[in-house]
């Protein structure tokens, strides 16, 4: 089972990002399924993401303080039992940092994951003002994911594009910067190398 | 003869809403905007979504095209910093009064703390 787990502040695109990859899975006729954890009470995303006809848990201790804990536990135990995927794909609370994940990931007790790779999910258009005022956890958020997506560059200016991805690539040397839009996704060939051959290979 | 209000447009109507809501959290202070979202159910099983991350690009909705439709029921999440939910509720409550001068309607509204399911039922 490889998990994928996206992190970023609200509103960064972790959902469309998601749904996205969730069509690319569906074509391919990939077994996954999807894990949600939002903040506040209201599951919003849960009815969004169920658009995708793949099967969606959603964490319920969805409150700004409790983020991802046990319940992320039970619920992959959960979802492996009952559709075995080959790919899970969660969706983190847009205030969860990668660390709180990966510690919680740590006390699965099932089968090891074939892998783990947290995407770090950014808006440029707001980026520099969220840094700006909270930085503790956009940097959190960025320095220690596998993978940096910038979304919206549809909506972003040049500038704002090229100043946010020159701040992420100071905050995190090592991952791969894409950059997404409506009309220009992600490959899950790029995302997951190995793990996902590019089609027709 | 139905004489119930018609909602002419529900999502320019709930992206109003959005806005509005969004506005009124800026005024009152808030430090950050983070995401105002809401799913939309209609009575005939139709459903769309509109989302706001900034009051300046406004509220974008995808789903099920405006036709008109007498109720709405919405699942409506405010994610800002800065304001309690008490005042995230007045924004609410005030804005609905305020469209409701636009275009009459009845509402109701249901915290999470009584139901997980559904939110603003209006
Ligand atoms: N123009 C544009 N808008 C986007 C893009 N990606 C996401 N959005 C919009 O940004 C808003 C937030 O997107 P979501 O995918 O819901 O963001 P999220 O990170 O899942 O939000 P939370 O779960 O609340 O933290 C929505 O209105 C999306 O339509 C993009 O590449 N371009
Ligand atoms: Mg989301």
């Amino acid at each position: 089972m490889i998990l994928l787990v996206f992190v970023g502040f609200l509103g960064s695109g972790k959902t469309t990002l998601i749904l996205d990859l969730a069509r690319q899975l569906a074509a391919d006729g990939r077994r996954s399924c999807i894990i949600v954890n939002e903040v506040g009470e209201i599951g919003i995303d849960q009815q969004v993401l169920a658009e995708s006809g793949m099967p969606v848990r959603e964490l319920v201790a969805g409150c700004i303080c409790c983020q991802i804990t046990v319940d992320l536990i039970t619920t992959l135990q959960e979802v492996a039992a009952a559709f075995a995927p080959d790919i899970v794909l969660v969706e983190a609370s847009g205030v969860a940092a990668p660390p709180a994940i990966l510690e919680a990931l740590s006390y699965y007790p099932g089968e090891r994951f074939a892998a783990v790779h947290t995407v770090a999910v950014v808006d440029p258009t707001r980026f520099e003002a969220l840094h700006e005022v909270l930085q503790p956890l956009i940097e959190s958020q960025i320095a220690a994911a596998d993978r940096i997506v910038i979304t919206k560059i549809d909506e972003a200016g040049v500038a704002q594009v090229a100043e946010t991805e020159r701040t992420v690539r100071r905050l995190n040397t090592g991952a791969p910067v894409d950059q997404v839009s409506p009309g220009h996704s992600l490959e899950l060939s790029a995302l997951l190398p190995g793990a996902y051959p590019k089609r027709g290979r | 003869m139905d004489r119930r209000p018609r909602f002419a447009d529900p999502r320019r109507l709930v992206a109003d809403f959005l806005e509005a809501v969004a506005r009124c959290c800026d005024e009152k202070g808030a430090s950050v905007i983070g995401h105002l979202k809401c799913y939309a159910h209609l009575p005939e099983g139709d459903h769309f979504r509109c989302s706001l991350t900034s009051t300046r690009a406004g509220a974008r909705c995808e789903g099920a095209a405006g036709r008109q439709t007498h109720a709405l029921e919405l699942d409506l999440a405010v994610l800002v910093y800065g304001l309690t939910s008490r005042e995230v509720g007045a924004c609410v409550t005030g804005v609905l009064e305020n469209l409701r001068s636009r275009e009459p309607f009845d509402f109701s509204l249901q915290s999470p703390s009584t139901s997980h399911d559904h939110g603003d039922d209006h």
